[in-house]
């Protein structure tokens, strides 16, 4: 859910930053696609692919920990734990590419 | 897109005439309040009949208290202090930003970066005290022979931890804020309650996960080969 809802924020503020681009871009279409436009079209596809691929990995880290737990209802808690600690080391991955996406726009 | 300053920081601002940052005023005004409600719970402390603000701080002790049994062993409850401050300070710190004008201070880079340094040096600190001159085994990897191959890659991962905590509390800090603040702008009325749910949930999962990870990063430097 929250992957979803930063995929649709940065998809949003890219839209915004992509309207002037391609209004500029208008003008100067014949020389082809400027640079403003590939960072916007980069931005948005890294980030699609590191939401995407991230949600993948915690949806497997999540399935892994509850068939854990319902296999041994005693080892819950020490399982949840781990699995808060896993989930925050692979959605750290999602979060360095909307990092670079903020430091190279 | 723009950012405005939250209300607090034009207000000083306004009044001092100086360009303070954002992200200080609102982590001095963290400060502020944490220091005067923890005031202001020790006061009157009773076993009998506990104050509302005593029983909430006894559930914070009492759950940093169970992770540092866990995780760190029986002589855990040594970092109460130093894991506490980090607990407090970075939940009001998340929390704050839900409240529309004012910013959270986690939601900057350098504020984080500044108390994952913080963490750095603290488990550096209590590793080397605990083992001396042997910590610097932890480097040097299994096999002493083959330590001159393991010490960049463990500087190298040791180094990277400070990071990796500061852009994981800043980036989710960041991005949740922006997510309410853009849904906010769409619908202003209802549509945004999911996403402040969904802040609550974020910025009491980042503490923990800061605080868990500080607790791994001491235990591992602390513990005897």
């Amino acid at each position: 859910m929250r992957k979803k809802a930063l995929t649709i924020l940065v998809g949003a503020l890219l839209l915004m930053l992509a309207a002037p681009a391609f209004a500029e871009e208008g003008a100067a279409a014949a020389a082809g696609m400027g640079k403003d436009t590939l960072g916007v079209l980069a931005a948005g596809f890294s980030m699609a692919f590191a939401s995407a691929i991230c949600g993948l990995a915690q949806g497997k880290a999540i399935s892994a920990a509850c068939e854990g737990s319902a296999r041994n209802p005693g080892m819950a808690d020490k399982l949840q734990i781990m699995m808060i600690i896993g989930l925050a080391f692979i959605e750290s991955l999602a979060l360095y590419t909307m990092v670079i996406i903020f430091v190279k726009m | 897109m723009h950012e405005m300053d939250s209300l607090l920081t034009m207000l000083v601002n306004g009044l001092a005439h100086t360009h303070v940052p954002d992200y200080f005023v609102m982590l001095a005004f963290v400060m502020v309040v944490s220091l005067v409600v923890a005031f202001a719970a020790t006061r009157r402390l009773s076993v009998e009949k506990p104050g509302v603000l005593q029983q909430i701080l006894e559930l914070v002790a009492e759950v940093v208290g169970k992770f540092l049994d866990d995780i760190i062993g029986h002589h855990g409850r040594k970092f109460m202090p130093v894991i506490g401050t980090f607990a407090v300070l970075i939940l009001l710190s998340n929390l704050i930003g839900l409240i529309p004008g004012f910013m959270p201070p986690t939601g900057s880079i350098i504020v984080t970066l500044s108390l994952a340094l913080c963490s750095f040096v603290t488990y550096n600190f209590f590793g080397a005290r605990a083992a001396g001159l042997g910590y610097l085994k932890h480097f040097m990897g299994p096999i002493l022979p083959m330590a001159f191959l393991f010490f960049p890659i463990e500087v190298v991962s040791h180094l990277a931890r400070p990071m990796s905590l500061a852009i994981r509390l800043f980036g989710n800090i960041f991005g949740d804020h922006q997510v309410g603040g853009v849904f906010l702008h769409l619908v202003p009325f209802a549509v945004p309650v999911p996403f402040i749910l969904l802040g609550i949930f974020v910025a009491f999962v980042q503490t923990l996960v800061f605080i868990l990870l500080s607790m791994i990063y001491i235990a591992g430097a602390v513990e005897h080969h």
